[in-house]
């Protein structure tokens, strides 16, 4: 039995065979650098008989030359200044001269002098780490590339692009959407965007903005962003980016700016609104007139009234011709359909006999034009234009006493001009006029009509090759005038 | 006396020597910028792409502490720092101390460096590997750090820690420069202690800068590899001593 005990003993006491054995590379060198101790383990990764290394090989001749440089520039320093080195990884040399990816840890024995008298040495053989490290640093790169590239085509669409986790925090945008903000970073950006969105949109959208992160459902939302001074209408949209498992892994987004066809959304209701208004006006009108006429038509007495109500019904009519004419003409142009015939006539003419069309009973009307300006033209059509630009002067400015038109050779061609002294219009509305369905004021009853005359004159300027436009001063007055090749 | 360290390193590789010095002269050590305890932030990739970048610390610490007319004990890299700025400026330096100084590492025709582009690769890939390696007590975290891995290294080698964008900038200088022109130029006496069996500046590239240079005193060293001041710091100070008093 003690017999047992001490055989047992005698084997748990072999520190030889750990050594020798053990997973990881065991070597000593002294201070000249030449290897005195080494164990199976490392003999074997390296190819090694026992005799070929110890005191024959120096610990640098396992180095190849870059390993062999570090050594003496980093590593022997080290050792020098610290007791244990740590973790340095080197490449060995097999026999065969192939490389082992190796962790080197040291540890430093000193004489009782303080100078260097072993260094012990613990390798382990790291190749599969490097490869699993190689790997991760590879799919680092490509993770990188990809995220470059994706960031460089977000900033070269002209729209704004976000990403955010999957908790909603916006954690990605792109220029646009800096530029857009005026923002010079990612920074707070989440809490920003919320506080651009307009109050009145505010709500809804961080109701719905929620209830899509929690479905993971594609989200949408029309939302007024603040610009600068004033807001614009964007489409927010956002879809879930999804991996292998389905879980959510970001969500991509973009706001597009819909202002242009919101606006337009809106200003076509209005002009339905308008048109309804304005057509039942003269329907109304002729209801009555035929109402009355019905009842009075058998009463003798009532003859000379049902005169009156058939100038109330032309009247009407010619109003609501007008107003379909317009509506017809506005297709037209639009549908491209416009014909000119073209004839030359005298400009000064054309000019007197568009004052006789319109009611300027009212007002001193100053005809400046030669009496010998021709031009080559659809007279119908220019007459259109002229009566257009007299009435809205008539319209728009009904306090003004004063109207001058005018006629003259302007370049190559003749130019042709009303004036008025009223009200003038704001700057800002300027580039709107001669948009389809804009009118000077809108909300105002006071000034009827479809908003689309103005239109129809550009058009067919526009079609004669011709321009047009306007000079107006607020408090002053305004001057419509067209140019026309001869 | 001023002590400028090599590459690799900072001031703590000369402790084994200055104390020999300490009662016959003033000892400056410094770390340049980018090494050591040196202020990182002052560390510029444009100002530190040359060797002359380096001539301008030890120019700023001359300025600053007025030094004049001093021995410059100069280790590997430091070597062609020391040599440019005694060219330029050559009344701060009466004698020049080079250990294992080397105008140029790379093989050139009939110049023979020690190494070739392949072997400097090598040490550029080694020391990316250190860099990028982690320590086995820390899960990788390579992934979530934008540029740069953890270091393990940095964590328990202190000493030379470095920065290892700085690190990696200073090897290309040191490495890739070629101030074999600038040797004829030097007028301030120099010693070479050149060790016998360094692989980083072999013997040939001793003897050729000797016959390069003017007033130039080429001693072979018994020790042996890059740092004999570490390594065998007796024989580097006995042999410095014997070079100034008989000079």
């Amino acid at each position: 039995m003690a017999d047992l005990e001490k055989k047992i003993k005698r084997a748990i006491a072999d520190t030889d065979s750990f050594y020798e054995n053990a997973p990881c590379g065991y070597l000593s060198f002294g201070a000249d650098g030449k290897v005195i101790k080494i164990n199976e383990t490392l003999l074997s990764w390296l190819n090694y008989d026992r005799d070929e290394v110890v005191g024959k090989l120096k610990f640098k001749d396992l180095l190849p030359k870059g390993g062999q440089i570090y050594y003496e520039m980093f590593y022997y320093p080290l050792l020098q200044l610290q007791d244990v080195v740590k973790e340095i990884s080197f490449d060995l040399l097999r026999k065969d001269g192939s490389k082992i990816p190796a962790l080197v840890n040291s540890l430093v024995k000193l004489s009782e002098g303080a100078e260097l008298l072993i260094i012990d040495v613990t390798v382990f053989d790291i190749t599969d780490r490097k490869k699993y490290e190689r790997e991760l640093l590879a799919s680092k790169r490509a993770a990188d590339e990809e995220r470059k590239r994706f960031e460089f085509l977000s900033d070269f669409v002209p729209e704004m692009i976000w990403t955010a986790d999957p908790s909603g925090e916006i954690n990605y945008v792109n220029k646009r959407f800096l530029n857009f903000f005026a923002l010079e970073n990612h920074a707070a950006i989440g809490n920003l965007l919320i506080n651009k969105i307009h109050p009145e949109d505010r709500f809804k959208f961080l109701r719905s903005w929620l209830r899509a992160l929690e479905s993971g459902n594609d989200f949408e939302f029309q939302v007024r962003l603040e610009n600068g001074s004033h807001f614009k209408w964007f489409l927010i949209r956002a879809v879930a980016f999804r991996g292998e498992s389905q879980e959510i892994l970001k969500w991509m987004g973009a706001c597009t700016n819909i202002d242009e066809q919101i606006n337009a959304l809106e200003r076509r209701d209005e002009f339905i609104k308008v048109a309804s208004h304005e057509l039942r006006t003269p329907i109304t009108s002729m209801t009555v007139a035929l109402q009355l006429m019905d009842r009075y038509k058998n009463n003798p007495a009532k003859m000379g009234t049902l005169s009156d109500l058939i100038v109330q019904s032309n009247s009407a009519i010619k109003k609501l011709t007008r107003l379909v004419d317009d509506l017809l003409n506005t297709e037209r142009i639009k549908d491209g359909q416009i014909e000119l015939s073209r004839n030359k006539f005298s400009v000064r003419s054309l000019l007197v006999h568009c004052c006789d069309l319109v009611d300027t009973e009212r007002m001193d009307v100053n005809i400046d034009c030669e009496p010998g300006l021709m031009v080559l033209a659809d007279e119908n059509r220019i007459e259109q234009v002229v009566v257009n630009f007299l009435n809205n002067a008539i319209k728009y400015a009904p306090h003004s006493k004063r109207l001058q038109v005018g006629g003259l050779a302007h370049g190559e061609g003749i130019k042709i001009w009303v004036r008025d002294f009223g009200p003038g219009i704001a700057e800002e509305n300027i580039p709107k006029l001669f948009d389809r369905y804009f009118q000077a004021q809108q909300k105002s009853d006071k000034y009827a009509g479809l908003g689309l005359g103005l239109y129809i004159c550009s058009e067919i300027i526009k079609k004669h090759g011709g321009s047009i436009g306007v000079e107006s001063t607020v408090g002053k007055g305004s001057e419509f005038y067209f140019n026309l090749p001869i | 006396m001023v002590f400028a360290h090599g590459y690799g390193c900072d001031q703590n590789v000369w402790s084994a020597v200055i104390e020999a010095f300490e009662q016959d002269y003033q000892i400056i050590v410094f770390d340049y910028v980018g090494a050591g305890k040196s202020d990182l932030s002052a560390y510029s990739t444009e100002k530190y792409a040359s060797l002359e970048g380096y001539t301008e610390d030890i120019f700023d610490i001359y300025a600053c502490l007025n030094l004049k007319d001093t021995i410059l004990v100069a280790h590997s890299v430091s070597c062609m720092v020391g040599l440019l700025a005694a060219i330029k400026k050559p009344e701060l330096f009466s004698k020049l101390i080079f250990i294992g100084p080397s105008p140029r590492y790379i093989n050139d025709d009939a110049y023979h460096g020690g190494f070739t582009s392949e072997d400097i690769d090598g040490l550029f890939e080694m020391m990316d590997d250190n860099y990028l390696g982690w320590s086995r007590a820390l899960a990788p975290s390579i992934m979530g750090n934008s540029d740069r891995p953890v270091l393990g290294e940095s964590l328990t080698n202190t000493f030379c820690a470095t920065d290892p964008t700085i690190a990696k900038q200073f090897a290309r200088v040191t490495f890739l420069s070629d101030n074999r022109k600038d040797l004829p130029n030097l007028g301030v006496p120099s010693l070479t202690l050149q060790c016998v069996s360094d692989i980083i500046a072999p013997v040939e590239v001793g003897s050729y800068m000797n016959k390069n240079m003017l007033n130039n005193t080429l001693v072979v060293m018994n020790a042996t590899g890059h740092c004999p001041h570490m390594s065998a710091p007796k024989e580097t100070i006995d042999l410095i001593k014997s070079y100034l008093h008989s000079n």
